[in-house]
């Protein structure tokens, strides 16, 4: 985490230099969704030659993608009350 | 929708041709540099607007700290809940959930921890929960409040997920992503060696 926040400090301080050029905020948009394709693209590999998921994947892959709908819609709930409680009236 | 369409189409056609071989020789740094190459981007788009990092802490101040409790709190209530149905053991659906998407730590964590079989739980559980962050943030953000998708996103709310979050909410959820990011990303290994004590 702390290698991803000390790129995103070098990033903020390029912005700021070019922070006259209107033109950037949208192609480094468009350019961050691309990376998020590659990204995802490169995650699937990992997983594609991981062995020991993918022969497991019937017998713990349910469990798994369970525990992950379960705990997301905690987190969600949640943060929903947060919001319309202390969020929506400062809006 | 087209763009999470896309997403999952990525992610299924890398697991294909790394499956099937044609990819032979994958190497993990190569993922951690296009992190990199993303995360100097975001960097970029703040830099650009500075005002997007002070004005939403100075708008809720303390209030802040409560998203990524909530986001601790509501997995961990959920993970106790699913333990009552399930066959799977309390600590160890709890310390699955408490991965919070950060799939690479808490899988290496629970594998030594627990076992193999629950370290590979734990990275199929918490890559799924990256993913479906991914392809519902639009969602979520409509349907949930615009706290949604950052508490869904967990610790991925400071990397993968932080530029869809800033595209989807505007830039002033940025700042509360990243701290939202780095609170539960820390929580991680915290809560998972706490429940191995």
């Amino acid at each position: 985490m702390f290698g991803v926040m000390l790129i995103m400090l070098c990033g903020i301080l390029v912005g700021y230099l070019l922070r006259d050029r209107k033109a950037i905020p949208a192609i480094v948009s468009k350019t961050s969704l691309y990376i998020i394709f590659l990204l995802l693209f490169i995650m699937g590999l990992s997983i594609g030659s991981n062995t020991q998921v993918i022969h497991k994947f019937g017998e713990l892959g349910f469990w798994g993608i369970a525990i992950a709908l379960v705990s997301t819609t905690g987190s969600v709930a949640l943060s929903w009350v947060v919001y319309r409680y202390l969020f929506k009236k400062a809006e | 929708m087209k763009n999470s369409l896309i997403i999952l189409l990525c992610f299924i056609a890398g697991v294909i041709l790394s499956y099937k071989g044609f990819i032979p020789q994958y190497n993990e740094s190569i993922g951690l540099y296009t992190l990199y190459l993303l995360m100097f981007l975001v960097g970029i788009g703040i830099g650009c607007d500075l005002s997007s990092l002070s004005s939403p802490v100075k708008k809720y101040r303390f209030r802040i700290v409560l998203i990524p409790l909530a986001t601790i709190a509501g997995t961990i209530i959920a993970c106790c809940l699913f333990a009552l149905f399930s066959p799977l053991p309390l600590r160890e659906t709890v310390a699955i959930g408490c991965g919070f998407g950060y799939y690479s730590l808490s899988a290496i964590l629970l594998n030594e921890l627990a076992g193999a079989d629950i370290g590979t739980i734990a990275l199929i559980c918490n890559l799924s929960r990256e993913l479906f962050t991914l392809l519902t943030i639009p969602l979520l953000a409509r349907y949930c409040g615009k706290l949604a998708p950052i508490a869904a996103a967990g610790a991925t709310s400071i990397d993968t997920t932080l530029p869809l979050i800033g595209h989807t909410l505007g830039e002033k959820y940025i700042v509360i992503a990243i701290f939202h990011g780095i609170v539960v990303d820390m929580s991680v290994p915290l809560l998972i060696t706490l429940l191995y004590l």
